[in-house]
């Protein structure tokens, strides 16, 4: 069994907050707070959560943008905190980035050929003849064409930058692409465009995506397993189409639920409680409808459930859908 | 009729002349009724928006008929236009942290509607605001008062934004977006409190998104919007479940859903929506439309009558009809 | 059609036609100075001193018989020279500085930041003086005194614009490919603030045209021979009731150089940069 695309063991990143006084504590904010993740080539991970949950800042810990505070990330088994500049330059060749604003990430002082070759010059070795031929390799394989190389941002949509950036991530055919949001910033008809230039890419060129969203459609459609990232923890993980289909937490159920839908009926959505949270037990149990007292005394910690499926929960939900115990609210 | 809204065409200034961005728009709402506009980027829905708050850029032109309880909201002058806006219409917008103050207080940004239209003292407006406050759901409503909007998370500014347009009773409240910056558990209780809101105070509510299924949930009536023109329009489950026009249901394949096959190709609709006020003449889904023919660029599509109050702007409805 | 656009633009924007015809007006008499003028301008000529305009002297002659207009010519030249060397100092090293300390940040951003603002604390005109006085008068250190002093302006600046790029995404995407620093600020920084440091350098021009005028009018400048407007300004002031034209041509001639380049800076700012903020 060949090494993880991706491992991130225990990882940890803390931030340090400005202090209030000139010579005060500074308060920190652990936006990853201990995460294990194991991407396997061929089955793409999507990271689903609210913003602040900490998943922006995982991926850039995972592409190595962000030096973790503590805990280790390993590429192909290759470890990316250790590793030097030359050797960190040269692994990048195999994972990329895709970021959410496509009015954002393109220079717009640049010509789309210069922007999509870009992560290919950094390497040695490509003749200016191959990164040419390579550009437009690129370029088709998102729908583009070879003329659209010699044009500028601006003379594009949001939906054709976003294509753009993918061609730029695609370039030096890296086995693992990081995409942060990438279609939420686009219209509906738009994203299902660039979804489906993503997912053609997943079978024709093999692209493993480590996909985080906030958006539990985009990332079922394009993700073999899922986790759900609460306060920088993961709070369930599991193969997609179980895990949706019955989820374990309380969170992952309030974040389907909460989600509209075409044929809703109005009304059926109980109310968040809020309750300041102790600061030991679980980060969820404020807002949790099912809360009990040990949930707010003892942190629940991940546990398999059977079916591949994980989650830090006292009292998970069972198969039905239904809560075990009555909910205190 | 509440709001009634007939043939209304928008154009706006450009160094290339006059562009239309809204071309006959037709629909209405009741006395509390609530009513989705769905529409993507370039589709004139934030202008039609505007147009019935009277907030278009400088320059702008309309025509056709608008009127809002009986006053006939094209012909007012400015003047007029204060005494509706902030009390009987009332906004709430995308980007809560624009839209507020940054450098005051939202308790003075609540008030400040309630001492111009209601003549309250600042003192008892500060109050009301307070009040305000709680019955939108802000948490230590006394001590919010004071805050500035920096110190409230995205869900709470919206929240206040809405103490804001509720502060003199309107009659019509018009959202544009109001959830699209937020998540998706805090956009459910901004869209419940909306809910919870209307049924205290009776009040009317235009909804502008781009999110299907938003809408679903919370409007009764529905227009859909391509290149400025009102596709389709009609009750939101009739049009959802049975849609007519051959954009809305490319929009509703074009989502992906919870619990469909995954992996699979999503139904997308060839090239790219026109920018605001670039539809080509005629129809404006012509040409990235699967039916298009010839005639459908010749001239605008008439409004068909599907139903008592049902229409859709196509000249393919038939062909439509047999393809799903 | 960014090019098109932008000359089509150019032409209708006043400020920037009147600014670009002042300046190029300066520089054609810079330029035609160095290969004709209707006297040799450091010519003495007692005899025919203190003359009013005339057909043989357009302007007139100063106290030692200098034509007027020759020394004009001649002066413009050297106001050039200064504004074009002393801002390229400035532009060269401040640049660079501010580049380092935007990218860098931390300690170097704090050190190059803080030196600046003691650099600014120093009154130009003071610095001038002393950097003159140590090392002696004469046009040249009064360009490097000039320069000197542009190079904590550019790099204030050049700090603040790199600091806005470097947050956007694709400044992020570059690092994401394992771009270094250094490349990213040549490559990705440097062109998107390219707009807002080419406003600043029209702007220094003109400071560096009052600096030089200043500078010669206390005598620290251009010396005789060299004919600079400052010397003529200064030399005209005793003669102030007797020949009042003669500080009034280099006097206008300054308030039309400094005019011309304000305006250009105030056209290139509308021309070049919400244009590029609006392109979406």
């Amino acid at each position: 069994m060949s090494a993880p695309l991706l491992e991130l063991i225990d990882l940890v990143k803390v931030y340090r907050l400005a202090g209030e006084r000139l010579f005060g504590p500074h308060a920190h904010v652990r936006a990853v707070d201990g995460v294990d993740l194991k991407v396997t080539a061929g089955r793409s991970y999507g990271i689903v959560g609210e913003s602040g949950s900490g998943k922006s800042t995982l991926a850039r810990c995972a592409i190595a943008l962000e030096r973790p505070t503590s805990g280790e990330a390993c590429l192909m088994g290759v470890s990316l905190i250790g590793a030097s500049r030359r050797d960190l330059r040269r692994m990048r060749a195999h994972m990329q980035m895709i970021f959410q604003d496509p009015y954002g990430s393109l220079d717009p002082r640049q010509r789309v050929e210069r922007i999509v070759a870009e992560p290919l010059s950094l390497l040695d070795g490509v003749s200016g003849a191959e990164m040419t031929a390579r550009v437009s390799e690129s370029l088709q394989a998102v729908g583009l064409v070879k003329t659209d190389a010699r044009k500028y941002p601006h003379e594009f949509s949001g939906g054709q930058r976003q294509r753009i950036a993918i061609a730029r991530a695609l370039i030096t055919r890296p086995k693992l692409v990081v995409a942060d949001e990438p279609v939420s910033a686009l219209d509906v008809s738009v994203q299902a465009q660039v979804l489906n230039v993503m997912t053609d890419l997943q079978q024709r060129a093999g692209v493993t995506y480590l996909l985080i969203s906030h958006d539990l459609a985009v990332v079922e459609h394009v993700c073999d397993e899922i986790a759900v990232i609460f306060r920088g923890r993961f709070v369930e993980t599991g193969p997609t189409g179980i895990l949706l289909a019955a989820p374990a937490h309380p969170y992952t159920r309030a974040l389907i639920d909460a989600a509209p839908k075409l044929r809703a009926e109005r009304g059926r959505r109980r109310p968040a409680p809020t309750s300041a949270s102790s600061g030991a037990g679980c980060a969820y149990a404020p807002r949790c409808p099912y809360a009990q007292d040990r949930c707010r005394s003892e942190a629940p910690r991940l546990r398999e459930l059977g079916d591949g499926r994980r989650a830090a929960c006292h009292f998970p939900l069972p198969a039905n859908g239904l809560a075990s115990g009555r909910a205190t609210v | 009729m509440l709001l009634e809204v007939e043939a209304l065409n928008l154009d706006l200034p450009t160094p290339t002349g006059p562009a239309r961005i809204v071309r006959e728009a037709t629909f209405g709402l009741d006395l509390g009724g609530t009513l989705g506009v769905v529409g993507e980027s370039g589709s004139g829905k934030t202008m039609t928006a505007l147009a019935i708050m009277g907030l278009l850029p400088e320059g702008a032109r309309i025509s056709g008929k608008l009127r809002f309880e009986g006053y006939d909201l094209a012909a007012l002058d400015e003047e007029e236009w204060r005494h509706l806006r902030g009390n009987r219409i009332a906004m709430i917008f995308q980007e809560p942290m624009t839209a507020l103050n940054p450098l005051q207080t939202i308790g003075r940004q609540i008030a400040e509607g309630m001492v111009l239209h209601r003549g309250l003292s600042r003192s008892a407006a500060l109050a009301e605001a307070a009040t305000l406050l709680e019955r939108v759901g802000l948490p230590d409503p006394a001590r919010r008062v004071r805050s500035y909007p920096y110190e409230l998370s995205g869900g709470q500014r919206q929240r206040a934004m809405i103490a804001m347009a509720l502060g003199c009773a309107p009659k019509l409240i018009i959202a544009d977006e109001p959830t699209t910056a937020l998540d998706v558990t805090v956009q459910a209780q901004i869209l419940d409190l909306l809910a919870r809101l209307r049924e205290e105070t009776g009040m009317a509510l235009i909804l502008v998104s781009h999110d299907l299924a938003v809408i679903a949930e919370n409007c009764e009536r529905v227009i859909v919007m391509y290149g400025g023109m009102v596709m389709e329009s009609g009750p939101t489950r009739d049009v959802l479940e049975r849609p007519a026009h051959p954009y809305t249901r490319a929009l509703l394949a074009a989502r992906p859903q919870l619990g469909a096959t995954r992996g699979g190709k999503l139904r997308t609709i060839p090239g790219v929506a026109p920018p605001a006020g670039e539809a080509p003449a005629g129809c404006a889904f012509a040409g990235r439309c699967p039916l298009t023919i010839e005639a459908c660029a010749a001239a605008m599509p008439p409004a068909l009558a599907l139903g008592p109050d049902r229409y859709a702007r196509c000249i393919r409805l038939d062909e439509a009809e047999r393809t799903q | 059609m960014t090019d098109q656009t932008f000359l089509s633009r150019a032409r209708a924007n006043p400020s920037f036609l009147w600014g670009a015809a002042l300046v190029g007006l300066i520089i054609f008499a810079a330029a035609l100075s160095t290969i004709w003028t209707p006297y040799p301008p450091e010519a003495i000529d007692i005899p025919h001193k203190l003359l009013p305009p005339s057909s043989t002297h357009w302007l007139g002659t100063d106290q030692l018989g200098h034509d007027v207009a020759s020394q004009l010519l001649a002066g413009a030249r050297v106001s050039i020279l200064v504004g074009v060397i002393a801002v390229g100092i400035g532009v060269l090293f401040g640049v660079a500085l501010g580049l380092a300390a935007a990218s860098a940040k931390g300690l170097i951003e704090d050190a190059i930041m803080r030196l600046s603002d003691f650099a600014f604390a120093f009154p130009a005109l003071l610095l001038a003086i002393m950097l003159t006085a140590i090392f002696g008068p004469g046009v040249v250190n009064a360009i490097i005194a000039i320069g000197i002093f542009n190079v904590p302006v550019f790099a204030k600046v050049t700090r603040a614009a790199a600091n806005g790029v470097l947050t956007r995404e694709y400044v992020l995407a570059a690092r994401a490919a394992g771009k270094g620093p250094v490349a990213i600020a040549i490559e990705h920084v440097l062109p998107n603030i390219a707009s807002t440091l080419i406003v600043q350098a029209t702007i220094q021009f003109a400071i560096a045209v009052l600096a030089e005028v200043a500078l010669s009018y206390l005598g620290l400048g251009a010396q005789p021979p060299l004919a600079s407007w400052g010397r003529m300004l200064s030399e005209a002031q005793r003669l102030l009731f007797q020949a009042p034209r003669l500080a009034v041509f280099p006097g206008l001639a300054v308030v039309l150089a400094v005019l011309g380049l304000n305006l250009l800076g105030d056209g290139l700012r509308d021309l070049l940069d919400p244009r590029l903020r609006a392109r979406r």
